[in-house]
């Protein structure tokens, strides 16, 4: 946990002071430093509005939503006891992403994001996360593999209605598309509060639950016979994760990858319990995704690659070593 | 007192009855063995008897209060149940798995109490698993998990334990150590335990009572000498049984019935 931190710390402090932008990394430090009452800050106006209203905010972002997104996954992955459930491939992301195209589309025509789009996007969330259980996810003979089909079935339906949205409403295709991307190039500090409460009481549920969901690694029926309430906590996990990853995605887009990535990484690294996991999720999914963005915003600098697909560039191979490595330990 | 009771419950799933009226008592202190051939509904039954499968008609009774009427945890704290195939969470410590043991008796939210530290503790040096306590259950011997499962359940300091084949892929030596150490539970610890057996003769000598079911239904029940000798088990099983009297306990040697 020591080490999460201090490579979270090393991580923020580093992506504040690259950008395409050059600022010398002295005078941003020395600026920190004023702000702290220590000594005076050197920085224009522009540079101070630069680090400050553009790096500091997308930074914060990716923060919260790093975070978020490696909790989300790392929940779904025990409720369902499946070790590739993520809000993406459970279609959940898909179905935020119809709800949000919904509130910025039918009811913010098209031009301010409403601030409840988080609850559309949520709503969106669980009908897609109910699909897909009662597809492939219930019954004994329930398997990663139906789970997953259901996901991606579930998926397509709900991408396809929500481009069919999208495309209905010339006037806001541009930044809809933009934000499907997955980027958190708009960042903003309204962005960052409006899905901080969110993100804060739904994490703060999931690590509370780590220890049930530990208890739940038994499956449903010996969870029972210890005195889990294994169907409410499953809805009410689903619903607190679902609710996370929709914020999340109403604010910087369909971001995948970074819920499954992150948890298996820190699997191998500390165990399997969840009370080790999701609070280690926190950490090293917001440093995550700092770095995949700071990564995106500076290798073709000055044009940008969408947040989603450096995450995915990272996360497809190692979703494929752990569907070989699950497979072979099920053989 | 820890009684469980089962009057006239039946159980079907999907249109099948699976379990039909049965109507058993499985007596506080005592150690009732449910045998039956295969398909007989047995599982079915203890799933229920442990509260966690739902009944479709009738009521199981602990202690005369009715055991759908109880929480999750209540009931947990009253009943123990071991499934036939347990599922073994990858990764996990020995230690860890028997402390779920406890689960009803903390809070879901924080850790446990120094109290259930003691419990899982007393438990690991009772059942010789002190040694192993930091392994992990998916790489133990059979013998060795099985006798972690027990701990799970002995931990989680019920007077009722409930198993579904607890001997199941277990050598002859694993399976007289299982079940002599549920035994002492019984005779020292005043446990009541319900179990499953295909082994008549494990059942004879290990049981105080018997309960024969065959589809679906109780057929008989009672004392483990007199259902053992009975033509009704012999029926059961379409097979002759040979009751043999080794050293004062019975042996059962089944012959088929064309020889």
């Amino acid at each position: 946990m020591t080490v999460a931190l201090t490579l979270l710390v090393i991580v923020t402090g580093g992506a504040t002071l690259i950008g395409p932008w050059r600022i010398a990394p002295g005078l941003i430090l020395g600026d920190i430093a004023s702000h702290l009452g220590v000594g005076h800050s050197h920085l224009s106006a522009l540079q101070s509005s630069i680090v400050w209203q553009i790096r500091a905010p997308r930074i914060a972002l990716g923060l919260v939503a790093g975070a978020m997104l490696a909790v989300a996954g790392g929940t779904y992955q025990g409720v369902f006891r499946n070790p590739l459930a993520d809000p993406y491939l459970l279609g959940v992301a898909a179905g935020a992403g119809l709800g949000a195209t919904v509130a910025i589309v039918g009811v913010g025509h098209g031009s301010a994001t409403p601030t409840w789009t988080p609850l559309l996007a949520f709503a969106g969330a669980i009908a897609a996360v109910s699909i897909t259980w009662s597809v492939g996810g219930r019954g004994r003979s329930s398997s990663t593999a139906t789970l997953v089909l259901g996901g991606v079935a579930v998926s397509s339906l709900l991408t396809s209605a929500q481009t069919f949205v999208q495309q209905s409403s010339s006037g806001s295709i541009a930044r809809v598309y933009i934000w499907l991307l997955g980027s958190l190039g708009s960042a903003t500090w309204s962005s960052v509060t409006m899905i901080l409460p969110y993100v804060v009481f739904c994490i703060v549920v999931c690590v509370a639950c780590a220890r049930a969901l530990d208890v739940l690694s038994v499956g449903d029926l010996e969870s029972r016979s210890l005195g889990l309430p294994v169907a409410r906590l499953r809805i009410f996990l689903i619903a607190a994760s679902s609710l996370g990853t929709a914020a999340v995605v109403s604010a910087v887009g369909l971001i995948g990858f970074v819920g499954i990535i992150v948890p298996h990484v820190i699997r191998l690294v500390a165990g399997t319990s969840y009370r080790r996991i999701l609070p280690l999720c926190v950490v090293v999914g917001a440093a995550f995704l700092v770095v995949a963005d700071t990564v995106a915003r500076t290798v073709v600098s000055p044009s940008e690659l969408p947040l989603g697909v450096v995450t995915a560039l990272v996360g497809a191979p190692i979703f494929v070593l752990i569907l070989n490595a699950k497979r072979r330990s099920v053989e | 007192m820890s009684e469980l009771r089962a009057a006239g419950v039946s159980i079907s799933s999907d249109h099948v009855t699976l379990v039909n009226e049965v109507t058993a008592v499985f007596p506080s202190g005592r150690w009732t063995t449910i045998v039956g051939p295969n398909g007989a509904g047995k599982t079915t039954l203890v799933e229920a008897l442990a509260g966690v499968r739902s009944v479709t008609r009738g009521t199981i009774f602990l202690n005369d209060i009715a055991l759908s009427s109880l929480s999750e945890r209540e009931r947990a704290r009253n009943i123990a149940f071991v499934p036939q195939h347990p599922v073994i969470p990858f990764g996990m410590s020995v230690r860890d798995y028997v402390a779920l043991g406890r689960t009803p008796h903390h809070s879901l939210f924080g850790p446990p109490t120094s109290a259930d530290e003691e419990v899982v503790v007393d438990v690991l040096v009772r059942l010789d698993l002190l040694g192993l306590s930091s392994r992990a259950m998916h790489s133990l011997s059979g013998g060795e998990r099985q006798r972690a499962v027990l701990g799970r359940a002995l931990a989680q300091g019920t007077k009722i334990i409930i198993l579904d084949e607890p001997t199941t892929g277990l050598d002859v030596r694993h399976q007289f150590e299982v079940l002599e150490l549920l035994r002492r539970e019984v005779d020292h610890g005043g446990v009541t335990i319900i179990a499953t057996l295909h082994d008549l003769t494990l059942a004879s000598q290990f049981a105080q009572d018997v309960v024969l079911m065959d589809h679906g239904e109780v057929l008989l029940s009672g004392p483990a000498k007199e259902v053992i000798r009975s033509p009704q088990l012999a029926e059961s099983y379409e097979m002759t049984l040979r009751v043999v009297d080794v050293d004062g306990s019975d042996v059962i040697i089944p012959v088929p019935r064309d020889r």
